[in-house]
């Protein structure tokens, strides 16, 4: 249920984070919607993610009923969209500006720029961003996972772990499992690092 | 490529009241000028003169800063390159630009040169690949790189590298090229090399030139226009400019004096 969870809520989040970190890092992507996007951005930033997060959480719930695991998608692509956007906008400032410019300069519209120059050159630093995300994101579902524990179906990692850590007769699986998330944690992270390190060997 | 002009008379670029703010900094006061087809012309002045912020004008790659505003009229052939409505890709390619330092913005050498043309929507292999060669001759650069055109360009030397910018303006086929200080980041041995690229390209294109070098200015143009503070103080041919200024400020400059002192 944890990778449920963080898979459909990853690839949204990383998709609005790009448009948003390329409408903030230019000014002249994005059209009408790009400021709106960044100052929204700012806005979300500015509020602890969890209010927005379990806000989103029980309105979906509310308008759409039992729809925890929706819901709980929901809510982890908010509570993570700032914190995406931030380390977007930071992948794509590797890109210098002299490129970009130079781009520009060769009759290059910015959304062709973006993927031909900007996506290319911060490629390691987007995946080491992506990874890293994924590894928080991971984390993160412990907050709604205890909530979404109350529709059928199987429980998260995360609220396994909780309901049985009292249980002294379930101490290994409690253990075997809290070992799978750490691990899961610590690869996604492992994996960050080393893209991280590679966009540094690219751009010297 | 853009066909030989001749004695070409006709204004290829006009700008007329033009002011260039960057946030409360006022880059460019009011400058009229009109700038002939076919001639070399160089901007000179001290640095924070308004000479980058005239030659960004141009292709309008001010549009690239927030924080930057335009007022006034800038024409390329008669129309109106300023304000909404411009298709400004299409001015960029036809107003091609080289930077003070060479950037890349792709890994390889010929994805380097093809880049524009690619944005542009050629896709044909074998088209790009004769633009890139004719492009690359033109910047004497095609000796070479002729075999390793997949190779990365960071592996060819500064002022190989700003060659390929030339080139990669060059595969455009502009009308106009505009120099931002081209030799600048060079030793004035790969400076002089660059030169030696630049002069020819006189014959077929209007190329303005934003130069700190008083002898490239003299050696390359046919006009020299003289800036300071965002204002233009002194329009004229080269050579009476150099030797006879008809403005003290102008002769100041020239002389390497602070303005104002005998």
């Amino acid at each position: 249920m944890t990778a449920i969870i963080v898979i459909s809520a990853l690839p949204v989040t990383v998709s609005v984070a790009l448009f948003a970190a390329a409408a903030a890092n230019d000014t002249n992507i994005g059209g009408i919607t790009g400021p709106a996007v960044r100052e929204s951005i700012e806005w979300s930033s500015g509020i602890p993610p969890v209010v927005v997060g379990l806000a989103v959480f029980f309105c979906t719930i509310a308008v759409r009923g039992d729809q925890a695991v929706v819901a709980a998608v929901a809510a982890l692509v908010l509570l993570n969209l700032p914190n995406a956007a931030a380390r977007l906008v930071e992948a794509f400032g590797t890109v210098p500006r002299d490129a970009r410019e130079a781009a520009a300069a060769l009759g290059a519209s910015p959304t062709a720029s973006y993927f031909a120059l900007v996506q290319p050159a911060a490629a390691w630093a987007v995946a080491a961003a992506v990874f890293s995300l994924a590894a928080q994101m991971v984390g993160e579902t412990s907050a709604v996972a205890v909530a979404v524990s109350a529709s059928d179906g199987p429980e998260p990692l995360s609220v396994q772990i909780w309901h049985y850590a009292s249980n002294v007769s379930m101490a290994g699986t409690e253990a075997a499992a809290c070992i799978v998330l750490v691990a899961m944690i610590v690869v996604l992270t492992g994996i960050a690092r080393v893209c991280a390190r590679r966009n540094l060997g690219a751009t010297g | 490529m853009s066909e030989a002009r001749g004695p070409a008379v006709e204004t290829k670029l006009e700008t007329t009241a033009l002011h260039v703010w960057f946030g409360d900094r006022h880059a460019l006061r009011g400058v009229t000028l009109s700038l002939l087809a076919g001639k070399t012309v160089a901007f000179i002045g001290a640095a924070g003169s308004g000479r980058t912020a005239l030659l960004r004008s141009f292709n309008r790659l001010h549009d690239l800063d927030p924080r930057a505003r335009t007022h006034g009229s800038v024409k390329l052939d008669g129309a109106e390159i300023l304000g909404r409505g411009i298709d400004v890709l299409a001015l960029r390619r036809r107003v091609g630009m080289v930077f003070t330092r060479p950037t890349l913005i792709a890994v390889t050498i010929f994805d380097n040169v093809a880049f524009g043309l690619r944005a542009k929507g050629l896709a044909d292999r074998i088209a790009l690949e004769e633009r890139c060669e004719r492009a690359l001759r033109r910047a004497v650069l095609w000796e070479a790189v002729s075999t390793k055109l997949d190779r990365p360009a960071a592996e060819l030397s500064m002022e190989q590298q700003q060659r390929l910018c030339v080139a990669r303006a060059l595969a455009l086929e502009p009308e106009v090229m505009l120099f931002d200080d081209p030799t600048a980041a060079l030793d004035p041995v790969a400076g002089l090399a660059l030169e030696e690229v630049i002069m020819p390209l006189r014959r077929d294109f209007t190329v303005l030139i934003a130069t700190n070098n008083l002898e490239q200015a003299a050696r390359l143009s046919d006009t020299t226009c003289y800036l300071a503070n965002g204002e233009v103080v002194e329009t004229g041919e080269t050579p009476l400019v150099f030797s006879r200024p008809s403005d003290r400020r102008t002769e100041d400059f020239l002389a390497g004096r602070p303005p104002g002192q005998a």
